[in-house]
């Protein structure tokens, strides 16, 4: 029997970019997620070295605005899953419409998981406007 | 310790802790709270520290045991095709078929270009069997039922993982052809071939099946294992999956992590857990609670942007992380009682 040859080409980050032309905000947040990991340990060691070194205690305000920025899509997400949950997969969710149309019938969703993602992500950026505003500048 | 309790922070440090400590640094600054603001900073610095280590081990030191193979850049090796252009029928329409095929002898994808007759009927599994018929014998693809039920045709159409029958060819014109190629999440065999081995592989591995505990009713039934509206309610969605394997195709982290056992198992492992006839209860959650198992998803919800039956493998997954931190903290209340 002849041997099967496979060649697979999964494995590397670069993959993360075939999710563009069908979900752009997976995208964004897969790659958000990978930025705010190495900001936040890059965070903690400036955040250590500022005991000693006093000017870096202001290179603080600055990464704790871009891990701000980077943590939008990961509470938006967050949220959304909370939402998907609540709401038996209705809200955000892309469950089969047969059956999406019958759980409508059968459970009243509250109209606030629809919301709720979209409110609290504003009331996160509207924070990041006072840390801007308020703190750093 | 649990996969789960390591997994934590990455979920509930980052979408809880963490911005809601940056929340009130923020306004304890403004409010001049000079007493606590210091306290708050380094909490949410300490916060970072626990996020970023548990991070790191989710994404980067589980891509590292993965092997890493580069495609090389695709070529145009077919001359364009003319042998069909300038003949449509009326009501029929020439459409360019630009077909990415898996050469496994360069190991390139080799773009070859095809004019297709089509009319608003065809859908790409139609144009692809008339090139193959037609023109040129040597393409390969799989392909069955041809109406979307037993999931052979999954390819990627125009950078989207869908179903060749189920994709209208005259709704995807985009910039006046059709772009097909084959599924990169999965291993590559020839053309448009992908190679589902690993794919049943990780499907087996959550026990798609019912477990049962009354073996004597297995061999001499004697009941039915009836079933209240609200009980098939709970896994019904999950059912439908026809393991056509888009799903995994279109996940970012089946794509840089081959060990994730991925949306299409994962679902399933929830499917199985939610019917009320299945009897191997929580010893479910404990063989999926893994970093390769539901640990590893990101949601990024791709899987259920592709799935063509509805099933919504991300929404799955998260109902079972749910479920694995409620069973968690009903063990961790018993043990202390």
């Amino acid at each position: 029997m002849e041997n099967k040859v496979t060649y697979d080409v999964r494995g590397s980050q670069t993959n993360l970019k075939r999710q563009l032309s069908f979900n752009q905000e997976g995208f964004i947040h897969m790659v958000f997620y990978r930025g705010l990991i190495i900001v936040s340990m890059i965070s903690f060691l400036v955040f250590l070295l500022s005991f000693w070194f006093a000017w870096m205690s202001q290179a603080i305000g600055y990464l704790i605005l871009i891990i701000w920025i980077l943590f939008i899509p990961q509470v938006f997400s967050f949220l959304k899953g909370i939402s998907m949950i609540g709401s038996k997969g209705l809200e955000f969710g892309h469950l089969n419409e047969s059956y999406a149309s019958t759980l409508k019938v059968n459970h009243n969703v509250l109209f606030m998981y629809k919301l709720v993602p979209y409110i609290t992500t504003g009331i996160f950026v509207f924070g990041l406007g006072l840390f801007i505003f308020g703190v750093l500048l | 310790m649990k996969e789960s309790w390591i997994s934590l922070p990455t979920i509930y440090m980052p979408m809880v802790g963490v911005p809601i400590l940056l929340f009130a640094y923020t306004l304890s600054v403004l409010a001049g709270l000079h007493s606590i603001d210091r306290i708050l900073l380094d909490l949410s610095m300490v916060g970072l520290l626990v996020f970023g280590v548990s991070g790191f081990r989710d994404v980067y030191i589980k891509h590292w045991k993965g092997k890493r193979t580069k495609l090389r850049p695709a070529v145009v090796l077919n001359k364009e095709n003319q042998e069909n252009a300038g003949k449509a029928d009326a009501g029929a329409r020439t459409v360019k078929f630009n077909v990415k095929r898996f050469n496994p002898d360069t190991q390139r994808l080799e773009e070859s270009i095809y004019n297709v007759e089509t009319d608003a009927f065809s859908n790409v599994l139609d144009g692809l069997l008339k090139i193959k018929t037609k023109t040129d014998p040597t393409l390969s693809m799989r392909y069955s039922c041809r109406m979307g039920i037993c999931g052979s045709c999954g390819m990627v159409i125009n950078d989207k993982p869908s179903l060749a029958c189920e994709t209208n060819v005259w709704e995807n014109i985009k910039d006046e052809k059709i772009t097909v190629a084959p599924m990169l999440g999965h291993p590559l065999l020839k053309d448009l071939v992908t190679d589902f081995d690993d794919f049943f592989e990780k499907h087996l591995f959550v026990n798609p099946y019912l477990f049962r505990n009354d073996l004597g009713e297995k061999y001499h039934p004697t009941q039915q294992y009836n079933q209240t509206k609200e009980q098939l309610d709970k896994f019904l969605p999950f059912s439908d999956c026809i393991m056509c394997g888009l799903c995994l195709d279109a996940c970012p982290v089946v794509n840089t992590n081959q060990e994730f056992i991925g949306p299409q198992a994962l679902s399933q492992a929830y499917r199985y857990y939610a019917d009320s006839r299945d009897e191997a209860g929580k010893a479910r959650l404990d063989h999926i609670d893994l970093l390769k198992g539901v640990w590893g998803c990101e949601f990024a919800a791709s899987c259920s942007d592709v799935c063509p039956k509805g099933v919504d493998p991300a929404f799955a997954i998260q109902l079972l992380k749910t479920e694995i931190i409620k069973n968690d903290l009903i063990k961790s209340k018993e043990s202390k009682s």
